[in-house]
């Protein structure tokens, strides 16, 4: 009995000491719905012929991972040299509907994750992999996307170079990062593009990075999100400026971003620009442009709960809209005018007690309504992307220029989630199955013929 | 087959062999849920998510099964000889006398070993089976605590049970051979032990910290010479107590039975009113703590999963090595209890 009882004892400190341990992980305190998104990007460009199209969103990374108790998952998508607008990405995967062997036709330049399932660990190479005729082809892009159990969703998009009409740039990347580590939900994303030409060099841009940050821990002021923006050497005529944060930096002075000071500078420039059908102006209203003007979404949340349960921001930089002169339009395209996007990061992270999902209450109340999404009959000639990075890329950029110089990072070891296929499980269950049954008789008669 | 000539000391109550098992055998089970418990809190603490894959699983439960029969099959083979020389056990005469000395270093370690590779054979075939069932979905602690136990814990137990029956048989077995303490207690227990626990200990470390990043320091939560090493606590007390421990009763049981003899009887005799006490045991976990933090030293601010596993099962290796040498000569000096 004394055995017992000390059996026990260490019983009931040992259950103690598993919540003790327990506590000890990537996200102790984040209990209910746990959910974190990013998007972020150097450029979006816009055709407005009339109807919104255009090369896309350059590079692009956008993803969300979600925990409830009941499970999690993550997904996430990273487009580079761009990420195709729904109208322009079908004509790109085929174009003019000329093919009908769905293997002649082109890949979409990204990679997508969804975390459980196949879609753990992708990756893409603009453009070699776009078809079987591409693969001699040197990558110029590098498209990744990695989803994981944490939730975790990593994604990384980069290319040297992008040329469409009315739009050049070079050193263009994006990356997003959603996971839940020690306790913090957080969000990161940031973009990068140098050396923007837009308008045929009617505007200048230095180069643009945009990053937001946002993390909860679920607890009271646990809560934290910031954005952070440079737009450096705007060059429009004789005139320059930059933007870092909330400061507008002209010959070396700076004044608030928002404000008579600024506003005037900026109307300085729309004046210098007059000739050249273009105009710009600092972005104050960044919600309505992630999905573009047809297929616009309701803005995100923002801000910061004092409860620690949600923190989320959003920033975008310049918007310049030109009506483009035909001596840079193609002669099978005629926009009307371009819409430029130069820099937009939003990121959110939340932890709320309420794991969401369809509940009992919900009876009384009537699904949302949704008209289907119906995309127009776009009967025009629409850019085609396969020229887009070859004008400016340069003649065979070597993965390893792309390495940072820091120390190479071993990432965490990947949880292999594949689900079987039917013949390996059978296969698997009947070895185990025999190799099982064997061991046990032979260990019981082992047993029994013990000592 | 010659029997020894060792009478067992008699006990005012002692327990018949179903009895003494009986009891043997609800303490393991208590035992096994408990240490399973503990591990398999272990393994998703700082698993990313708190889930583990099923390949994950199937390592945990095969490895947990291998290592807890190494030690269960040599402790309870001891535990239930000497309970049997002390009179604990009641020894029936007519029941089957163990063949072989099962102390024998070669019988003794060739049994362990099979009962460990049958245990981890019959542990992955399970595991097997429980990744069938999962089938690409990760598992939580739940999952892992009741593969531990129905893949582990129930063959230890088992295993564990007929360690004890064969204990009580062997109680009166005549020693094959006789050595000396010091070779008996380093040579022939303490390094397989420890080899044992080393190998045991190194595939914790992965099971800790498989979730970290490694590499850059400038990575959130990368893994750190001081993350690896912060529970040194929590390895050097349990496995100097345990060991050392257990080890004493062993030493006591074969200086009984005469398989082991005095190197040097002048130094290693010691007054039954002034046996050899417990204090060794804090030197060593002292020892165990400095050599932690030596280790500290020598990894690098961010070591790789591979330096961490050999840094972390080395250690355990020479403090097991330590523990149950130490602990099997003080047995041996201070002999069976008044």
């Amino acid at each position: 009995m004394k055995q017992l009882a000390l059996a026990l004892v260490a019983l009931v400190v040992g259950m103690a000491t598993v919540p003790l341990i327990s506590s000890v992980g990537a996200a102790d305190g984040l209990d209910g719905l746990v959910t974190a998104e990013a998007e972020s990007y150097a450029l979006r460009v816009e055709y407005d012929i009339p109807l919104p199209a255009g090369p896309g969103t350059i590079p692009y990374t956008v993803g969300e991972i979600r925990r409830t108790t009941a499970g999690e998952n993550a997904k996430g998508l990273a487009a580079a040299p761009s990420g195709f607008g729904a109208v322009v990405a079908g004509q790109y995967v085929n174009p003019n509907h000329e093919f009908d062997d769905p293997a002649k036709y082109n890949h979409l330049p990204q990679a997508e994750c969804f975390y459980p399932g196949d879609l753990v660990d992708t990756h893409f190479r603009f453009p070699t992999e776009t078809r079987d005729e591409t693969n001699p082809l040197p990558p110029l892009s590098f498209s990744t996307a990695r989803c994981s159990a944490g939730p975790v969703s990593d994604l990384k998009a980069s290319t040297d170079g992008f040329g469409g009409t009315g739009v050049v740039a070079r050193n263009l990347a994006s990356s997003s990062l959603m996971q839940t580590v020690k306790g913090v939900d957080k969000a990161d994303t940031s973009s990068h593009a140098s050396a923007i030409e837009i308008a045929g060099g009617a505007v200048k841009i230095g180069g643009v990075d945009i990053s937001s940050s946002s993390s909860v821990t679920g607890k009271k002021g646990g809560a934290v999100t910031g954005t952070r923006l440079t737009i450096s050497d705007v060059a429009i005529g004789p005139l320059t400026f930059s933007i870092a944060d909330d400061r507008l930096v002209v010959a070396g002075q700076n004044v608030p971003l928002v404000g008579d000071a600024a506003q005037g500078i900026v109307d300085q420039a729309n004046t210098l620009l007059t000739g050249s059908g273009c105009r710009v102006d600092v972005i104050d209203n960044p919600g309505r442009y992630p999905q573009g003007y047809l297929f616009a979404r309701p803005d995100p949340k923002v801000g910061v709960a004092g409860d620690g349960s949600f923190a989320g921001s959003m920033r975008a930089g310049l918007l310049v809209v030109c009506d483009l002169p035909e001596s840079v339009t193609p002669k099978n395209l005629t926009p009307q005018r371009v819409q430029v996007v130069v820099g937009f990061a939003y990121s959110s992270a939340s932890a709320t007690a309420d794991p969401g999902g369809f509940g009992i209450g919900d009876l009384t109340g009537g699904l949302p309504e949704s008209a289907p999404a119906v995309l127009p009959n776009l009967d025009v000639a629409v850019p085609s992307i396969g020229d887009v990075p070859l004008a400016l890329a340069p003649p065979t950029p070597t993965p390893a220029k792309r390495r940072p110089a820091v120390a190479v990072v071993k990432p965490v070891l990947p949880i292999a989630t594949t689900p079987l296929n039917s013949a390996t499980r059978l296969t698997l269950f009947l070895a185990c199955a025999v190799a099982w049954a064997l061991l046990t008789h032979f260990g019981i008669d082992r047993l029994r013929r013990t000592p | 087959m010659t029997t020894a000539t060792i009478e067992p000391r008699t006990q005012d109550k002692p327990l018949t062999e179903q009895q003494f098992l009986r009891s043997g055998l609800v303490s393991a089970v208590v035992l096994q849920v408990v240490l399973f418990l503990i591990f398999a809190g272990l393994a998703t603490s700082r698993a990313a998510g708190h889930v583990l894959s099923a390949t994950a699983v199937f390592g945990i439960v095969t490895v947990a099964a291998a290592g807890s029969t190494i030690v269960g099959w040599i402790s309870n083979l001891y535990s239930a000889s000497y309970a049997g020389l002390m009179g604990t056990v009641t020894l029936d005469p007519d029941a089957p006398v163990a063949g072989n000395d099962p102390f024998a270093f070669g019988t003794l370690w060739r049994t362990t070993l099979a009962w460990a590779l049958g245990a981890a054979a019959w542990a992955a075939a399970g595991a097997g089976l429980i990744a069938v069932a999962l089938n690409g979905r990760v598992a939580r602690f739940p999952v892992i605590f009741v593969s531990l136990v129905a893949m582990a814990g129930v063959n230890v137990i088992a295993i564990g049970n007929a360690a004890r029956r064969r204990g009580v048989a062997a109680a009166t077995t005549a020693p094959s051979r006789v050595v000396s303490v010091r070779r008996r207690a380093w040579r022939e227990l303490a390094v397989p032990l420890a080899l044992s626990q080393g190998l045991l200990n190194g595939s914790v470390a992965w099971l800790l910290f498989h979730s970290y990043p490694t590499g850059d320091a400038a990575i959130p939560g990368v893994l750190t010479d001081s993350t690896a090493l912060a529970d040194a606590l929590l390895v050097v007390v349990p496995l100097t107590v345990l060991f050392a421990g257990i080890t004493r009763y062993w030493g006591a049981f074969e200086i009984a039975t005469g398989r082991v003899s005095l190197d040097d009887p002048d130094t290693q005799t010691v007054a039954r009113r002034s046996p050899i006490g417990v204090q060794f045991m804090v030197y060593a976990c002292i020892l165990g703590l400095v050599a932690f933090k030596i280790a500290g030293l020598l990894l690098p601010a961010t070591p790789s999963l591979a330096a961490v596993m050999i840094t972390r099962g080395v250690l355990a290796a020479v403090l097991v090595f330590v523990s149950v040498g130490v602990g099997f000569v003080r047995g041996a000096c201070n002999g069976l209890p008044e």
